[in-house]
């Protein structure tokens, strides 16, 4: 825990609307220091959408973001991200024309220098040393997702948000990813999965809720009844 | 399963430097606010304007001539204090963006110039196939 013992991410009866439309109903969570939580839940769920409101991207109509126990609701992004919240976002969000390295170095607004953000990155993965001129258009996609992951790394974060790491990358290649994962939160780095490839996330989850139609419908310590669960919320019906 | 968390200094400095953020109220709607009034206003302000010009030319009361005029001054004003804040808030966002890559590349540039060492072995150093030197933007396939 820190300092005061508070969350460092905490969503308080967080609604939130695109264009009048109401997609998350009141969602309450907390992520501490060092813990994994996986948010999971069908398509359209508005998975995304507490995400973006967790990293400021999107302002909530009602309810409250707090972190380390402070009222952050409607600060800016920006300075929300130069504090140590680090959104990877759906589709990896690198710059594919230009290279591993230069995709680096555009993290540098963190007040880090260039050889550190590389020896950081490098060190954590070293394929990517290996190819630090190449573009990163070219790269497969679980290197790029590793480029994405070493993108928000270098940024020495304090909250970290995973939009679908998993998304188009082969069984393998996403439990490597989040073994990953898990040992940046050993660090003590507040990590918020979302993500639909439920059986890799939960491995390394320590808290895990279900977001339906922008409502949670269930939080708890995950374990082998919520995998049976999980179908009914994604489907409708228990396998 | 990960482990119990250690004590945390990142999350800790995390929360000493949230702790000390000055934040004030929320003014992403405060933008799109000037953003329209910004717009009215010289919207509003070209419409007095050339308003002015009909009744000025359709009386020959200088008094209402010189309330004309007044109005089309007025109009103008309204029209340049509208474009400069309309133009403010709309271009900000833009020109945030170009700013920051501005001054990436010009760092990118002063780090090849002040270390020739550094650009010449660069240059020297074979690429590998099919990948562009120096860093730059390969030509389109």
């Amino acid at each position: 825990m820190t300092v005061n013992d508070s969350p460092l991410l905490e969503l308080r009866g967080v609604r939130a609307a695109y264009h009048g439309i109401t997609v998350l109903h009141g969602v309450d969570l907390t992520v501490a220091a060092g813990q994994v939580v996986a948010l999971l839940g069908p398509n359209g769920a508005g998975k995304t959408t507490v995400l973006k409101a967790a990293a400021g991207l999107h302002p909530p109509s009602a309810g409250q973001l707090l972190m380390g126990g402070r009222d952050v609701t409607g600060i800016r992004p920006g300075r929300l991200a130069r504090a140590g919240v680090c959104l990877i976002p759906e589709g990896r969000g690198v710059f594919p024309n230009l290279s591993v390295r230069d995709n680096l170095l555009m993290m540098t607004f963190c007040g880090r220098g260039r050889e550190e953000i590389e020896e950081t990155a490098y060190d954590r993965f070293p394929v990517l040393a290996a190819r630090r001129t190449q573009q990163a258009g070219t790269l497969s996609g679980g290197e790029q997702q590793m480029l994405a992951l070493a993108r928000g790394l270098v940024t020495d974060p304090a909250v970290l948000l995973l939009d679908e790491l998993s998304m188009g990358l082969a069984p393998l290649v996403v439990a490597e990813l989040y073994e990953l994962v898990a040992e940046i939160a050993r660090q003590g780095v507040a990590v918020l999965v979302v993500e639909q490839f439920a059986a890799a996330v939960l491995k390394i989850a320590d808290h895990a809720a279900v977001l339906v139609r922008g409502r949670i419908q269930w939080q708890g310590h995950p374990d082998s009844s919520l995998q049976a669960e999980l179908s009914s919320y994604y489907l409708g019906s228990p396998t | 399963m990960t482990s119990t968390p250690l004590p945390a200094s990142r999350a800790d400095r995390f929360v000493r430097e949230l702790a000390e953020l000055k934040i004030p109220d929320p003014a992403a709607a405060r933008t799109a606010l000037w953003r329209r009034l910004g717009g009215l206003l010289m919207t509003a302000g070209l419409v007095l304007g050339a308003l002015a010009f009909p009744l000025a030319h359709a009386t020959d009361s200088s008094l209402a001539q010189g309330d004309a005029l007044a109005l089309g001054l007025g109009g103008v004003t309204a029209a340049v204090v509208g474009g400069a804040l309309f133009l403010r808030y709309s271009l900000t966002d833009f020109l945030r963006f170009w700013l920051a890559r501005q001054s990436y590349d010009l760092d990118r540039l002063g780090e090849r110039l002040s270390d020739p060492a550094v650009a010449a072995k660069t240059v020297n150093s074979p690429a590998p196939e099919g990948e562009p030197r120096n860093g730059a933007a390969p030509s389109p396939r």
